[in-house]
């Protein structure tokens, strides 16, 4: 088990633990492009095994000019969101009604962006920030992609492009939410958007005890497959038969399909859940 | 050689068997009204085309991360597909336009509108680059297929990128801004010399630009990351030999 290190975020690329809900890791890859340009990678993810919960996290720094702290934005993404995301789905202890949702994962997201916008405040220097959008944070762009695990369920959180999956005993790949029609191309929404508010999309769920992988990626693999979900799919079965695997092996897999592939960098965070602790069923309390 | 480096020339190192570079769709869309006859139009805005060529496929081998694909539309008395086939731009060659009749813009977005759906092109891919060339106003109801076109999945603010090039004087560039959505994105060619170098350009410079791949926050036209800047114009472009459309 491990607890939170700021040092750990900002000085690796891959993140493991184990705890009593199952192991697992996360690693942040540079993209092909990033490296013929020698642009920094902009990706960041986080796992994290605690004693209470799992967190497994991926953050999407936009990476052009206007952006161009982004790669800090990433991981201040993933440092603000895991301890809001274990408040959250301890707090959700009663049944919650359909029309309770919508409120609840409003609240969410307005405390994960008013978090974020302190923390780049402090990383620039301010002492006591408050929460507030300014033009600086343009800077820091990102996307997030989340999920804590814990006695009380599974909570997802996903605010711009990516995929959150979860596969089965049978290998059937099942993607938590719908694909957004307001994220054609290479638009996304983003945590330093001003103004945006309710685009992130949540879910609470009960995982039933078939779940063998849980896996969150940045758009770096599917961008690299045409777009296409379904191809995309296929790498939940082929990182688990990897899974004994080293990690430089599968570092050089993420790097070769970034170099094959449009050159991006490339995220994933990854949870294997032990097979005895879940509840059984699926409780749709969200919106996927 | 760092085993990363070495990894830069294995190609062999797909497990998924379906990875594939990211395709960049790129529109030329073409006037060649009756007017476009005058002062030798239609031929400089062939021959600009047949002479960025080269640049072009030399810019996209040096883009190992996208594959350019290349249509045209022209338009006149209605549209057609000049280049119906996405043509890889190694491929890519350029038929002579030949001019007659009037500027149906809306025909020419109705048709581009139709190959721009989620459907066919996906969800995920590079900002298609959209290059207008007019010389007049349009003599169809341009205004309605263009709200239609901006309200579909690629049609929407942001989701390409779009650029005009107004040929000559009588140029309509209140239409060609409407277009683009952008008076910034709007380029005057009044000869043939500043014409080839925006064409050369647009093929060129915004190919590269949009294949970077950078994600996109601001769905707004305008108020995106900038274009890369048009080519200067230089001496030559104001050569008093040169005639002024």
């Amino acid at each position: 088990m491990t607890s939170f290190s700021e040092d750990v975020l900002f000085s690796n690329s891959q993140t493991q633990g184990q705890n009593q809900f199952g192991d697992g890791f996360s690693v942040s890859v540079q993209g092909a492009r990033h490296v013929r340009n020698d642009t920094l990678c902009q990706d960041s993810s986080l796992y994290l095994a605690t004693e209470e919960y799992v967190f497994c996290g991926v953050a999407d720094g936009h990476g052009d000019k206007k952006h161009a702290m982004s790669h800090i934005g990433s991981k201040l993404a993933l440092k603000v969101a895991h301890p809001i995301l274990f408040d959250a789905l301890r707090s959700l202890t009663q049944p919650i009604s359909p029309r309770d949702w919508p409120t609840i994962q409003s609240n969410i997201e307005k405390r994960i962006r008013w978090e974020w916008n302190c923390e780049c405040k402090r990383y620039m220097g301010e002492q006591s920030p408050t929460g507030e959008w300014t033009q600086e944070l343009l800077r820091f762009g990102t996307t997030l992609l989340a999920t804590c695990h814990s006695a009380h369920g599974t909570l997802f959180f996903q605010l711009g492009d990516g995929d959150i999956a979860i596969m089965n005993d049978a290998e059937e790949v099942q993607f938590i939410f719908d694909e957004d029609d307001d994220v054609t191309g290479t638009i996304t929404h983003s945590l330093c958007r001003p103004f945006e508010e309710n685009v992130s999309k949540s879910i609470l769920l009960h995982l039933p005890t078939d779940i063998r992988m849980i896996l969150l990626s940045s758009d770096g693999i599917r961008d690299c497959l045409q777009g296409d979900r379904n191809r995309f799919s296929t790498i939940l079965p082929w990182l688990n038969s990897k899974r004994d695997d080293d990690t430089e092996t599968l570092n050089k897999w993420l790097y070769s399909i970034s170099n094959n592939g449009n050159g991006d960098d490339i995220s994933l965070s990854i949870h294997y859940p032990n097979t005895h602790n879940d509840i059984s069923g699926v409780l749709p309390n969200g919106n996927a | 050689m760092s085993e990363i480096e070495s990894l830069q020339h294995n190609d062999d190192v797909d497990p998924l068997g379906s990875v594939t570079r990211s395709k960049l769709h790129f529109f030329w869309i073409a006037d060649c009204s009756g007017s476009m006859a005058a002062q030798g139009k239609i031929e400089a805005l062939n021959n600009a085309i047949q002479e960025c060529i080269p640049a072009t496929k030399e810019a996209a081998e040096n883009n190992p991360f996208a594959d350019m694909v290349v249509r045209a539309i022209a338009f006149s008395n209605g549209s057609r597909w000049h280049i119906e086939q996405e043509t890889p731009v190694d491929e890519f060659t350029w038929k002579d336009l030949s001019p007659g009749g009037v500027t149906d813009l809306g025909s020419a977005i109705r048709l581009l509108s139709k190959e721009l759906q989620p459907e066919k092109m996906g969800r995920r891919a590079l900002p298609p680059v959209l290059v207008l060339l007019s010389d007049g106003a349009p003599t169809d109801d341009w205004e309605t297929e263009l709200a239609a076109f901006n309200k579909t999945g690629w049609g929407r603010p942001g989701r390409t990128v779009r650029i005009a090039v107004a040929i000559g004087q009588d140029a309509n560039k209140d239409v060609l801004t409407t277009f683009t959505g952008n008076e910034e994105t709007v380029f005057e060619a009044n000869n043939a010399q500043r014409l080839a170098d925006l064409i050369k350009w647009a093929s060129v410079t915004l190919s590269k630009y949009a294949s970077s791949g950078a994600s996109q926050i601001d769905p707004i036209p305008g108020s995106g990351p900038a274009l890369p800047p048009p080519p200067p114009i230089l001496e030559e472009d104001d050569n008093d030999d040169l005639e002024l459309w």
